[in-house]
């Protein structure tokens, strides 16, 4: 026994040498990063906030923007197999799948951010903001209000894009049941009702206006405006009333997601909210954007020779890259700085040889290849506003002739000076369009302001803006149609400090004023003043005539008075907003409020023969890539995945 | 009290009040006496009338375990009376006077080489002769006498002298006391009574030319899964598994223990055979459990050799192996090539005409200056048909009473196949010196204690090339045999260019891989070392009470890894113009301004790591009568401090950590029934709170059936029968890789959400994002085990098979869990311990010797493992389809689509069912759309085929000899396994033609085309481009990877002994080798044990010449 007893005494001993050392396997330091830590003072505080706003859509990259949806765009047809890619133009291309949807923001596919996720680090933020104690209650409340909107506004893009959502109003924690994981699709109406509740509530509590270091916070105007979008989109037939598309599109419960039966109604609530932001917008000093500096050196002489014509022209083409100027309502700040991937890129033009005093010609930040459709250079007013299939004065049958302007002595070069170059080959489809078409595009014998300098295009193989197998292959105009909206006159190539940073615009003034027209007309049983009254602030600025004065006109119009019926009206409405908003994605959410998309985007898109040298060669058209856009493609999938997991979810119609 | 008296022949004698002090002291003095003169062992003498049996017991065990050379237990005689002791001394007198012969006899070995120095003694009698050189001896006995012959190493021989003529003994190597005994966790056991399913092979077996221990392991060992992918120098260590995957957790890889302390599977890759005492494989629960922390996946137990008492014995091999690939895939020549590229090209698009004109293609049929129309093979234009390896290793071993050593070194040589550019002044070829040394001296402090240390040092010095081999085998598919020659033969412009000018050409915009380029371009020059050092001090504490013994072993080793990576940036040129009359060309540079011609961009590579351990241990043994009882205990300390590389992250450079208890009882009876129970509790710096430890229990039975009473009869037939059965349960925390090991803490980042504001966009923060979210609950992955063997021997272990049953059922597996919809909005994947899996399967072997005569003998072994496993529980998705569900099927099961043919038609695509992974045509693959949906996506992949690691793995050889010659094969198979072909554009991806790719030979032969519209082809309508359709993972491109394979075949010639007597040879043999001479195999595309990556450094085939000499 006593053997035994030894024997246990020595187990004994050896095994608390080793329990006594219980400690030897705490290995981590006590003070790694949490996630309370982060609502311990404001200066992290600002990383929850900054995490918050991370889901916004970076409408501002090529490869995943939004604004490139539609018909405006065209970009390296090369890159067509590039799965990653130009994904907005894939689907138009008719190349959405459910497998892995483009742009797909449910569960963040192919260059979609994951709104959901967005959602939660709000509910996040909400749940803990309360914790930080070096912020005022004035503060937390204020912030409390832009995550509150952002969550609303995380839901309606889900809603626009998918139709019917899941609404995930709470945290959902990680160990949660079934029940509370996997929820069913809410209908549309409940929807836009949870969007409009949230953004009540968060209205009253932002800051009326945001300012200095703050700028692209949301503050009571842009919360405003965006409610009225919204709203505009409810009342919209695809969303209101919309028997067509979604009429056997039905719930759990036998029931339609989306709501079958128009509410007139719903333009009413619409065209109060565009009222009540408007007002605001006037309050704060938001108008419609007008150049108020000195022209650049090397337009003064032009800008005294032809000056009206030329100070519409510098009006209308920084509308977008002027820096936070007095039009914009709400813009996205978040942009890349020190790297490249902006449409304003993408779209710029590479500096040419001969031009910069021997700047060297670098791809980076111009890579010329997002150039417009062709449809682009029709979709345009002639300058007399109205569409070139409306003007009389307007030489249709010809308008692909190519033509010589007038020379530099020539007076009828007066009021193209600084428009078009003098004496130069181009075509008639090309002359005598309205301010907006001049400022916009790049087209063959007119001028852009880039690289700080003023370049001649001409866009032919070998040419300026055009085709040069030897210097880059790859990067060229495929339609021979650049888009300079994006560009700043001052934005060189080759390294970020030397472009100009400008915030892209998520609503501003004329799509507010446009918007107020639309749900005028729609309200009301024929168009009234207040429509012209709206729809002429914007054309005033682009340098146009009044609505109700041109199609008045029997001189000038070939469908006189359209503007008198509410159908004329909404196209001649709708055609402003594409022109207005061109390549700034409106025009295919437009579409797609009024059920056109399907037949607006299914013919391929056509652009000159980018390989022409002489104008013979080069204006004539190509069909450059086939479209394909159906009703299914209306509402993107939920991705495979998703329907793996969720067994409640019934997928959108057709996927 | 007893009193012990103890007197030997010379009459000294000692009073003692306790026997166990006595002890000590008492045998080394009775030791010198006896070694002299002593007839007879010992004389054992108590004062009481009874003995008692712990005296008796002692004074045997005393004398055995300390001097066995000297004595056998026999000649240990115990007295309990005085009186007795002085008649059996007058006895022997009388004995003594009996007559005696001088009979003389020769001591040989199994070669017939002579044995100098054997003792030859007659038994119970003092004194002895010992032989001379030539092996001779003389010794004076009596008819009747025992005479017995024992020599270190070898097996004792007993001779009954009947009065015959000059002896010729032989005495046989001893075979090692593995057999008796079998290795076991924390110590040894006899073999009879391990009821544990532990495999041990001889290290022997082992051996082959390949100098990768790991590549050996494959169909040697019954309930090893293993398989090479790749025969790239320093890079060629084998996948093995214990009883094949049992898990889809983090960790699948068996423990590796050598020398009972941790190792990696470099370590084990790089172990040299002849250095190697056991090696065993440690597979159930009750062998496992008591390694509770990681044992899960079974241990690989290896112990080194120690020196063993007696003169220096010196061991040398030497060898020589030339290795070669076994086969090499065969592309395009460049005339075809370009016939089929430009038709590659018309096919999907016929506006794109041809590509290569008609005037390049007929010139470089007719040969024309291969600067212009090269057409290269790059196979051979980069690498060597063979090359050459060497290997020495020499050990010394032997000892005396104060110590004994075993000290080994080795080195080696290893190159690859790579070709080297003499433009260049470094070489770029794996050049691989390694050197190894070992050094194991077991001192013996006093009688009871020991110190046995180990030192091990290896260390690697590599030189190789900038892109790893296996890279540049894949880069010859990137290339094709016509664009530009490697290196063009400067044009007179270039003539004095500093530089090669390597040839290239523009392909959509960017470059092409240069695969001579990216070869020569420079190298990398590596140091590794590993050094090792174990101490262990064993006492034996019988003076606390009989059979108890403590041990305290810490060991040591450090890792580290240098490694620079210098290259230079190629200058790239193209063809400008040609003059076909005068041949003359001009070059023009493709990168003038980024090339470089010396030698810059370094590259560090640096990674090092320290681990500790340190274990005390208690075992206690001892025999009451028919009860054998047996305990240990066991308490470990274990630290890794690592760099992880240059890792700065906290967590992955935290230290790893394990501490723990284990223990085990065994107990028989009459070695007819075992029972076995053990635990483990382990703790794990991983968990936390409750989950840090973990405690695992096994428990397991035995029944020798054999040692019946009843079993007599047929024990001549059948000498051995048992059978046993373990169950338990193992732990494992290896679940994660080390930077997401701490899963109790969140882990959150800075940035990763960032988002600026304000009037200039420097209002800027970085958010932050959620990398882990915390789940305090996570604990032990749980093996539970169960064993069920039996083990049988025939005609006197003649013939032996041993077969295992086994079920593996694993849970509380480690996963992210997959139902989780995105709408919860979680940014960081969430994970639990919810996996299950079920494995089961049977391993067993069959052993068979035969020694026909002295001359000829044969042995023949078969081994057989199979293992499958299915997925209980995995945390899937929702799946609205059944087949899409895993669970169920094997963890390493493939899901794909199922390929019906290639497509007619146009029209038959138009009456299909949409296929959703882009463009496809007449000719590409034409899916099933399995649930009938209209589409065919992922929701139609269903289980295709057999898994892609194989279930079945079996081999089996023969050796024999015949007088001086031996001969041996192996042959190694792998069944039930599936291959899925990469038909893609990556690296090892056989797609041809995309990006102007190289293209294998076969899919000139056998693809779609207009023209032969097979829909059964191998290859899909051809493309320029990548055709995603068609890389689908899907049934078009699964194969049978079912393979039997000569593995080694080795030939032997011992040089008769004689020969070199006079420079102290004792024996030499030369042999010749050879290593997968040949493969069986449905799939002949390449060497099928290679899976996927075909395009990589092939296995290879070797053929070796060595000697080994023993001094």
């Amino acid at each position: 026994m006593k053997i035994l007893y030894k024997n246990l005494i020595l187990l004994f001993c050896l095994f608390s040498i080793l329990s006594s050392c219980s400690k030897y396997l705490d290995v981590v330091p006590d003070n790694t990063l949490t996630l309370e830590d982060l609502f311990k003072q404001k200066e992290e505080a600002w990383n929850a906030l900054a995490k918050v706003y991370s889901y916004m859509p970076q409408d501002d990259q090529t490869h995943v923007s939004s604004w490139t949806l539609g018909d405006e765009w065209l970009g390296r047809l090369d890159l067509n197999n590039n799965t990653d890619n130009l994904r907005a133009i894939r689907i138009m291309r008719g190349l959405q799948t459910v497998s892995d949807p483009e742009l797909g923001i449910w569960s963040g596919n192919q260059g979609g951010k994951r709104m959901y996720e967005g959602i939660r680090q709000a509910n996040v933020f909400l749940a803990n903001i309360d914790k930080v104690p070096d912020m005022t209650d004035q503060e937390k409340k204020e912030w409390k209000a832009q995550v509150k909107f952002l969550k609303g506004y995380y839901n309606f893009l889900l809603v626009q894009r998918y139709g019917p959502i899941v609404i995930v109003d709470n945290l959902v924690s990680a160990d949660a049941t079934t029940d509370q994981l996997f929820l069913p699709r809410s209908k549309v109406e409940d929807c836009f009702n949870y969007i409009i509740k949230l953004m009540d509530e968060a209205i009253p509590d932002l800051k009326e206006r945001t300012t200095q270091l703050n700028l692209g916070q949301v503050d009571q105007v842009a919360a405003k405006a965006i409610k009225a979008k919204i709203l505009l989109f409810r009342a919209s037939p695809f969303f209101n009333g919309n028997m067509e598309y979604f009429g056997d599109f039905l719930d759990h419960d036998g029931k339609p997601f989306f709501p079958l039966t128009y509410s007139k109604e719903k333009w009413k609530d619409a065209l109060d909210a565009i009222k009540i932001a408007l007002d605001a917008c006037s309050a704060n000093g938001i108008a419609l954007y007008t150049y108020e500096k000195e022209p650049y050196t090397f337009d003064r002489e032009d800008y005294i020779a032809n000056h009206n014509k030329l100070k519409k022209q510098y009006d209308l083409s920084m509308v977008i890259t002027d820096p936070w100027n007095k039009e914009l309502i709400w813009g996205y700040s978040n942009i890349n700085v020190y790297d490249q991937g902006e449409l304003a890129h993408s779209t710029n033009m590479r500096l040419p040889e001969g031009y910069g005093d021997g700047v060297k010609n670098e791809p980076s930040y111009s890579w010329q290849w997002m150039g417009a459709t062709y449809r682009m250079a029709e979709t345009y007013y002639t300058k007399n506003g109205v569409p070139i299939d409306e003007d009389q004065t307007f030489n249709r049958d010809k308008k692909w002739a190519v033509i010589v302007t007038p020379g530099d002595q020539d007076p009828a070069y007066n009021e193209l000076r600084g428009i078009m170059q003098p004496g130069c080959e181009t075509i008639n489809l090309y002359m005598n369009r309205e301010p907006r078409f001049y400022a916009n595009l790049a087209i063959t014998g007119g001028y852009w302001r880039t690289h700080g300098v003023k370049i001649k295009t001409m866009m032919y193989a070998g040419k300026d803006g055009g085709f040069n197998s030897s210097q880059h292959t790859t990067d060229f105009y495929e339609s021979g149609i650049g888009i300079k909206k994006f560009v700043h006159p001052e934005s060189k190539s080759g390294a970020w400090q030397r472009t100009i940073k400008y915030p892209y615009p998520i609503i501003r003034l004329a799509d507010l004023l446009l918007m107020k027209a639309e749900a005028l007309n729609e309200y009301s049983n024929t168009p009234t003043q207040e429509v012209y009254d709206a729809i002429d602030l914007v054309r005033e600025r682009a340098g146009i005539p009044k609505v109700e004065v041109v199609w008045a006109d029997a001189g000038i119009v070939r469908s006189v008075d359209k503007h008198k019926t509410k159908e004329g009206m909404r196209e001649i409405i709708l055609q402003e907003r594409g022109i207005e908003l061109a390549f700034e994605g409106s025009r295919f959410w437009d579409m797609l409020r009024y059920k056109k998309a399907v037949s607006e985007f299914s013919a391929p898109v056509w652009g000159w023969t980018y390989t022409g040298q002489t104008g013979a060669d080069f204006f004539i058209l190509e069909a450059k890539q086939s479209r394909k856009f159906t009703i299914t493609d209306c509402l993107w999938p939920i991705d495979l995945n998703e329907m793996n997991t969720n067994s409640k979810l019934i997928q959108n119609p057709g996927w | 009290m007893q009193k012990c008296l103890l007197i030997n022949e010379l009459n000294v004698s000692m009073k003692k009040n306790k026997l166990s002090r006595s002890c000590g002291r008492m045998k080394l003095k009775y030791f010198a006496a006896l070694k002299a003169t002593c007839a007879i062992g010992i004389i054992l003498v108590t004062t009481t009338n009874v003995v008692g049996s712990d005296c008796r017991a002692s004074g045997k065990e005393v004398f055995s375990s300390y001097s066995r050379d000297y004595y056998s237990p026999d000649r240990l005689k115990l007295f309990d009376q005085k009186e007795s002791v002085k008649a059996f001394i007058n006895q022997t007198d009388e004995a003594a006077t009996v007559q005696q012969n001088l009979v003389k006899g020769t001591v040989v070995d199994k070669n017939g080489g002579p044995l100098p120095g054997t003792t030859v003694t007659i038994k119970g009698l003092a004194g002895g002769s010992i032989t001379d050189s030539s092996g001779n001896f003389l010794i004076k006995a009596s008819v009747g006498d025992k005479i017995v012959v024992s020599f270190i190493g070898m097996q004792p021989q007993i001779v009954n002298y009947t009065g015959q003529g000059d002896l010729k003994i032989t005495l046989l190597e001893q075979v090692d006391e593995l057999e008796e005994v079998q290795v076991v966790a924390f110590g040894t056991q006899k073999k009879e009574s391990v009821i544990a399913s532990i495999n041990t092979v001889k290290p022997s077996e082992l051996k082959q030319p390949a100098s990768n221990l790991t590549s050996a392991l494959a169909g040697k060992i019954p309930g090893i899964i293993s398989y090479q992918t790749t025969g790239e120098p320093g890079k060629d260590n084998a996948q093995f598994f214990v009883r094949g995957v049992t898990t889809f957790g983090y960790k699948t890889s068996p423990l590796i223990l050598i020398d009972g302390f941790e190792a990696t599977a470099n370590d084990l890759a790089r172990m040299e055979p002849d250095n190697i005492e056991s090696f065993s494989i440690l597979k159930d629960a009750s062998a496992t459990v008591l390694y509770g922390a990681r044992g899960a996946n079974g241990i690989i137990m290896v112990v080194t050799k120690s020196g063993r008492e007696g003169p220096a014995k010196v061991n040398i091999r030497i060898d020589t192996h030339m290795a070669t690939p076994t086969k090499t895939n065969k592309l395009l020549d460049g005339v075809e090539y370009m016939k089929l590229y430009n038709q590659a090209r018309i096919s999907r698009n016929p506006l794109l005409g041809a590509y290569y004109s008609e005037q390049k293609i007929q010139s470089t049929a007719q040969g024309l200056d291969p600067m212009i129309f090269p057409n290269i093979n790059w196979y051979d234009e980069l690498f060597e048909k063979s090359t050459i390896n060497k290997k020495a290793n020499i050990d010394v071993s032997g000892g005396g009473q104060v110590a004994t050593f075993y000290v080994a070194g080795s080195y080696e040589n290893e190159t690859g196949l790579l070709k080297v550019d003499k433009r260049n002044n470094f070489n770029n070829n794996i050049d691989i010196n390694r050197v190894q040394m070992r050094s194991n001296v077991v001192f013996k402090l006093t009688p009871t204690t020991t110190l046995d240390t180990r030192i091990q040092g290896n260390f690697e010095r590599y030189t190789g090339p900038y892109r790893s081999a296996s890279d540049i085998f894949g880069m010859v598919m990137n290339s094709n045999p016509v664009d530009f020659p490697a290196v063009y033969n400067p044009d007179p412009a270039h003539k004095f260019a500093d530089h090669i000018l390597f040839g290239n050409t523009y392909v959509t915009g960017s470059l092409k891989q240069n695969p001579y380029a990216e070869m020569v371009r420079g190298y990398e020059d590596r140091n590794e070392s590993t050094i090792t050092a174990m101490a262990t001090l064993a006492q034996d504490l019988k003076f606390i009470t009989e059979g108890l013994k403590l041990q305290i072993k810490g060991s040591v080793n450090t890792w580290s890894k240098y490694s620079s990576t210098r290259s230079y940036s190629p200058f790239y040129y193209d063809l400008e113009s040609y003059n076909q009359v005068t041949g003359a060309y001009t070059l023009f540079a493709l990168n003038p301004t980024s090339g470089q011609s010396y030698l810059g961009n370094v590259y560090p590579g640096r990674d090092a790591s320290a681990h500790n351990y340190f274990e005390g241990r208690l075992n206690w043994d001892r025999k009451y009568g028919k009860h054998s009882i047996g305990l240990m205990t066991v308490g470990m300390l274990e630290e890794y401090l690592l760099t992880g590389g240059n890792s700065t992250s906290i967590y992955e450079t935290l230290p790893e950590k394990n501490m723990g208890n284990s223990g085990r009882a065994t107990y028989d009876y009459d070695k007819r029934y075992f029972l076995e129970l053990a635990y483990g509790y382990n703790g794990s710096e991983k968990f936390s709170g409750d989950s840090r430890y973990g405690f695992f229990p096994s428990i397991g039975g035995g029944w020798l059936i054999s040692n019946e009473p009843f079993w007599t009869s047929m024990k001549d037939l059948i000498s051995t029968f048992k059978l046993k059965f373990t169950l338990g349960k193992v732990g494992n925390d290896a679940i994660a890789g080390r930077s997401g090991r701490f899963f109790y803490l969140s882990d959150i980042s800075k940035g990763g959400g960032n988002y600026r504001w304000g009037s200039t966009f420097m209002n800027s923060y970085s958010g932050y994002s959620v990398n882990r979210y915390a789940n305090p609950n996570i604990t032990w992955e749980v093996s539970t085990k169960y064993n069920l063997g039996f083990e049988l021997s025939f005609w006197d272990e003649a013939l032996k098979i041993q077969c295992d049953f086994f079920k593996d059922n694993r849970d509380h597996i480690y996963l992210t869990r997959q139902n989780f919809p995105s709408t919860a909005g979680l940014e960081a994947t969430i994970s639990g311990n919810v996996g299950k899996v079920n494995s089961k399967g049977i391993d067993g072997s069959i052993d068979y010797q035969h020694v026909f005569n002295k001359d000829f003998w044969l042995t023949g072994r078969a081994n057989y493992t199979f293992s499958t496993n299915e997925y209980v529980e995995l945390d899937e998705k929702n799946y609205p389809d059944e087949y899409l569900k895993h669970k169920g099927y094997s963890t390493n099961q493939w899901w794909g689509l199922i390929a019906e043919r290639l497509f007619v038609d146009e029209a038959e695509i138009a009456n299909s069912p949409k296929q959703d992974f882009g463009e496809y045509m007449a000719g590409d693959i034409k899916y099933k759309d399995v649930n009938g949906d209209g589409v065919v996506n992922s929701n139609d992949m269903v289980p295709l085929g057999l898994p892609t690691v194989p279930e079945i793995q079996y081999g089996f050889g023969l050796s024999a000899g015949y007088k001086t010659f031996d001969f041996s094969f192996f042959f190694q198979g792998n069944a039930r396994v599936s291959l899925f072909i990469n038909p893609g554009t990556d690296d090892n991806g056989i797609a041809p033609f995309a990006s102007r790719r190289n293209a294998l030979s076969l899919i000139a032969n056998d693809h779609w085309s207009e023209t032969n519209p097979d829909v059964h082809a191998f290859w899909p309508r051809l493309s320029v481009d990548p055709i995603a359709n068609n890389n689908q993972t899907s049934s078009w491109w699964m194969r049978n990877a079912a393979f039997l394979r000569l593995k080694t075949v080795e030939m032997g010639y011992n040089i008769p002994k004689n020969t070199f007597n006079k420079i102290g040879l004792k024996s030499s043999r030369i042999y010749f080798s050879a290593e997968n001479l040949f493969v069986i195999s449905p799939f002949k595309l390449w060497d099928p044990e290679m899976g996927r990556g075909g395009l990589g450094y092939p296995p290879n085939r070797r053929f070796n010449v060595g000697v080994q000499l023993s001094f």
